[in-house]
C-alpha cells in the first residue's frame, strides 16, 4: 500500500468509492459525498494554496476551490479523464487567477520559492527506482524535477506556478526568448524520458481508474 | 499546423506558457491527430503531477475550522430526487435548450419576461459552449470569472431571434464572443466578428456556426483589459477586409 504524503484518505482502501463515483453523487447534490471528497483533497489543495498564495490567503482560496467544485460538479466528465488532475487543474487555475492580480515581481517570488523547494530533495532512504516501484508518483516526480538542470526546472515552475508566458520569462530572466523556449522543451523532454524509464505514467495508462491520475 | 510544428510546441503547451493564438492552433491539431494527442497527454500528465510534487516536498494540514465552513455552505442546498434528475438532464447538451426553455418560462412569471429571456439566453449559450469546446480552460477563464465584463449584442433585423455576447476581463487580453440562433450563412458568405477600438475597426475572427446557430471565437487583444466602442457580427463575403455587408448583431458602448 502506498503511503499518503498529504494524509488524505486513500480511495484505494478496500470498498471505498473512487473519486469519480463520489463526484457522480456530488453532481446530484449529495453533501456526504462532497464531505468525503473534501477529506481526501483538503490537505493537498490547502498545501498548494499555501505554496502559491501564502498562508494568509490560503484558507479563503481553498474554500473558493471547494465551493467551485460544489457549484460546478456537473461540468466534470469522467469520460475525459480522472477526477484528480481535473480538480487539481481547477484549483491551480483559481490560484493563478489570484496570482495574476499581483505584480510580476511577486509572481516571480512565488515561483522562486517553489523552485527552491523542488531544488532540495530528501530521499528518505529510498531510491527513485524504489519509489517508482511503490507508485509514489509525487515523490518520483519530485526526484526527477531535482535531477534536471536548475535553469530548466526554473522555467517550468515559472510557467506552471507563476502563470508566466515565455516572453515574460525571457524579460524577467534577461534571457533570449529562444533560450527560454529551449529550456522548457529540454526540461519536459528529460522529465518524460526519465519517467518513461521508470514506467510511471505508462503503468497508470494501463490501469483502470481508481482515483489516481492516468 | 502540421505534426512537426505542433510537436515543437507540445512541452510548452503542457505548462501553459504558449500565447492564446498558438495554444488554440495546437489544440485544433490535437483534436484531429491521435499520435500527437498521445504524446501531449504524457506531457500533460507530467505537468499535472507537479502540484503534488510541491506539496509532497512541504505538506500542510488544512485547518479544522475550514472544513466546517466549506461543508456548511453546501448543507442548505440539498435537493429532492426529482431535482437531481432534472440537473442531470439539463446538462445533456442535446436537450439542454428545451429544458432550459421550460424552466425559464416558469421563472418568467415571477421575474418578468425581459429579465428571464436574458438569463435563458445566457444559460443556453453556456450549455452550447460546454458541448462545443469541452474543458478548454482559457475560454472559461474569460467567460466564468467574477471579473468578467459582458456586453450583449442585439439583432438588428426586426423579428430576428439571433443574439450574442462579448466577454472581456480587466486582467486578461483574451476576448470571447458567443452567438446563438444565427441562421446558416449563404454559400460564399461568412459571419465575421468586428470590433472597434479607438475609432479603428478590426476583424476579430470568422464565426463557424453550428446547426443550432451557435458560434464561439477567442481573440487575443494586444493589451490586457481591452475596451471597445462597438462589436458587430456582419454577414459578408469570405475574405472581406472591411466591415461592409449586413450587420446582423450589434452592441454599442454606452456613451
Amino acid at each position: 500500500m502506498m503511503t499518503n504524503p498529504c494524509q488524505c484518505a486513500s480511495p484505494e482502501d478496500a470498498g471505498a468509492p473512487t473519486d469519480e463515483q463520489l463526484m457522480a453523487l456530488v453532481a446530484s447534490r449529495d453533501s456526504q459525498a462532497f464531505a468525503e471528497l473534501y477529506d481526501r483533497f483538503a490537505d493537498l489543495v490547502y498545501g498548494l494554496a499555501v505554496h502559491m498564495l501564502g498562508r494568509e490567503a490560503a484558507e479563503e482560496a481553498t474554500q473558493d476551490v471547494f465551493l467551485r467544485l460544489w457549484q460546478r460538479s456537473v461540468t466534470f466528465d469522467p469520460a475525459k479523464g480522472p477526477f484528480r488532475p481535473w480538480f487539481l487543474s481547477m484549483a491551480r487555475h483559481l490560484f493563478l487567477d489570484r496570482i495574476r492580480r499581483r505584480s510580476l515581481e511577486d509572481r516571480f517570488s512565488v515561483a522562486d520559492r517553489i523552485d527552491l523547494l523542488l531544488g532540495r530533495v530528501e530521499s528518505g532512504g529510498s531510491t527513485i527506482e524504489e519509489l517508482a516501484w511503490l507508485n509514489e508518483r509525487a515523490k518520483v516526480l519530485r526526484s526527477t524535477l531535482f535531477e534536471i538542470p536548475a535553469d530548466q526546472r526554473q522555467v517550468l515552475v515559472l510557467a506552471y506556478f507563476g502563470g508566466m508566458s515565455e516572453s515574460q520569462m525571457a524579460r524577467r530572466l534577461n534571457t533570449p526568448l529562444g533560450t527560454v523556449k529551449k529550456r522548457i522543451r529540454l526540461g519536459m523532454q528529460k522529465l518524460r524520458s526519465r519517467l518513461g524509464e521508470l514506467d510511471v505514467f505508462e503503468n497508470d495508462a494501463r490501469r483502470p481508474t481508481s482515483g489516481g491520475e492516468t | 499546423m502540421d505534426c512537426d510544428m505542433v510537436r515543437e510546441l507540445l512541452e510548452t503547451r503542457a505548462v501553459e506558457a504558449l500565447d492564446a493564438r498558438q495554444a488554440r492552433a495546437v489544440d485544433e491539431h490535437l483534436a484531429s491527430c491521435v499520435d500527437c494527442e498521445r504524446l501531449y497527454d504524457t506531457y500533460r500528465q507530467i505537468a499535472a503531477s507537479m502540484p503534488e510534487a510541491v506539496v509532497d516536498a512541504a505538506p500542510y494540514r488544512a485547518p479544522e475550522s475550514l472544513r466546517e465552513r466549506v461543508l456548511s455552505a453546501t448543507r442548505g442546498e440539498r435537493r429532492d430526487p426529482h431535482f437531481k434528475r432534472a440537473i442531470s438532464v439539463v446538462f445533456r447538451p442535446q436537450v439542454a435548450a428545451a429544458v432550459l426553455s421550460v424552466i425559464f418560462l416558469g421563472i418568467s412569471v415571477a421575474w418578468g419576461l425581459h429579465q428571464t429571456a436574458a438569463l435563458a439566453r445566457e444559460r443556453s449559450l453556456r450549455s452550447e459552449l460546454s458541448g462545443a469546446i469541452g474543458q478548454q480552460e482559457l475560454i472559461f477563464e474569460v467567460v466564468d470569472s467574477p471579473r468578467t465584463v459582458k456586453a450583449f449584442l442585439r439583432a438588428t433585423e426586426p423579428g430576428s431571434t439571433s443574439y450574442g455576447k462579448l466577454y472581456t476581463r480587466p486582467d486578461l487580453p483574451d476576448v470571447v464572443a458567443l452567438t446563438g440562433r444565427l441562421p446558416r450563412p449563404p454559400d460564399g458568405e461568412v459571419y465575421n466578428f468586428w470590433l472597434t477600438a479607438q475609432g479603428s475597426d478590426f476583424l476579430a475572427g470568422s464565426m463557424s456556426v453550428t446547426e443550432k446557430g451557435f458560434a464561439v471565437i477567442l481573440y487575443e487583444s494586444p493589451s490586457v483589459g481591452p475596451a471597445y466602442e462597438t462589436a458587430r457580427v456582419i454577414l459578408q463575403p469570405e475574405n472581406s477586409t472591411e466591415p461592409t455587408g449586413t450587420t446582423v448583431l450589434r452592441w454599442d458602448a454606452p456613451r
